[in-house]
């Protein structure tokens, strides 16, 4: 990654027509990808984990979900930089904007989802359909949502096919490097949460039967 | 607001990011860890 960080600001030449903020596209992009990546993964252990009904598969995609999301942050605040850069404002409703922020709230409702829900076969159950249904939310939002009529955006399209051999050099190197680093990430959050839930796991989550809330009235009386 | 700024600006909020991503990760794995 050191390699790339260097490449992107010492040896790449600018891009044509974006000046030297179109070198957050080194970053901004792999970003995005590492994103989309990490969702994908998120709903494909989601279906492993309906299949199976192993909680290994459920904190996998929970880790991959969390990851995924901090991507997808990064890549809308690196955006939102980009586009002050460019177009003069920080925020201008473009739907490319619109479209990644709402992939961001789709997220961000699978943690709130999440935190709700205390009995943790059915947090795994619950999360795990919903992992499926957020990533075709996402991919309808962020590939063909944007091609669709009435959303034409300002947002550059399709940038790699006009690269020099040398940016895509850079560009490539990038995008392997994020999605290795992301997929590290996912590695440790996974450990994270097979931690957590061994601790979990351990405390009695179940919740008070009538006879035990009974008793407890009885003894509070006398 | 200048093309390098914007690019610098980016670049560290994209790796101050993860930075702080994976010190929460390490803070949360010792608290784990201890318990």
């Amino acid at each position: 990654m050191a390699v790339v960080i260097v490449a992107a600001f010492l040896l790449s030449p600018p891009l044509h027509g974006l000046g030297e903020a179109g070198r957050i596209v080194y970053f901004h992009v792999p970003c995005a990808w590492a994103g989309t990546v990490l969702f994908l993964i998120a709903a494909f252990c989601g279906v492993a984990y309906i299949r199976t009904q192993n909680m290994d598969w459920d904190c996998k995609s929970s880790a991959a979900a969390q990851v995924g999301l901090l991507f997808t942050v990064l890549a809308t605040a690196s955006g939102a930089v980009w586009a002050q850069a460019a177009w003069g404002k920080w925020w201008n409703w473009d739907p490319r904007q619109v479209f990644i922020f709402i992939v961001v709230l789709v997220y961000g409702a699978y943690f709130a989802l999440r935190m709700s829900i205390d009995q943790i076969d059915k947090r795994a159950l619950i999360s795990s359909v919903y992992s499926i249904l957020a990533l075709v939310a996402a991919v309808f939002l962020t590939f063909i949502a944007i091609r669709l009529p009435g959303t034409e955006s300002l947002h550059p399209q399709d940038a790699h096919k006009g690269m020099d051999k040398d940016v895509r050099m850079v560009f490539l190197g990038s995008l392997v490097g994020f999605t290795g680093m992301s997929l590290w990430m996912w590695k440790l959050q996974t450990g994270v949460e097979r931690l957590s839930l061994g601790r979990l796991s351990e405390v009695d989550t179940t919740p008070y039967s009538i006879a035990d809330t009974t008793r407890l009235r009885g003894e509070t009386l006398e | 607001m200048s093309s390098m700024v914007a690019l610098c600006i980016a670049t560290l909020l994209i790796w101050g990011g993860i930075f702080a991503y994976m010190l929460s990760v390490d803070k949360r794995l010792s608290r784990l860890e201890k318990d």
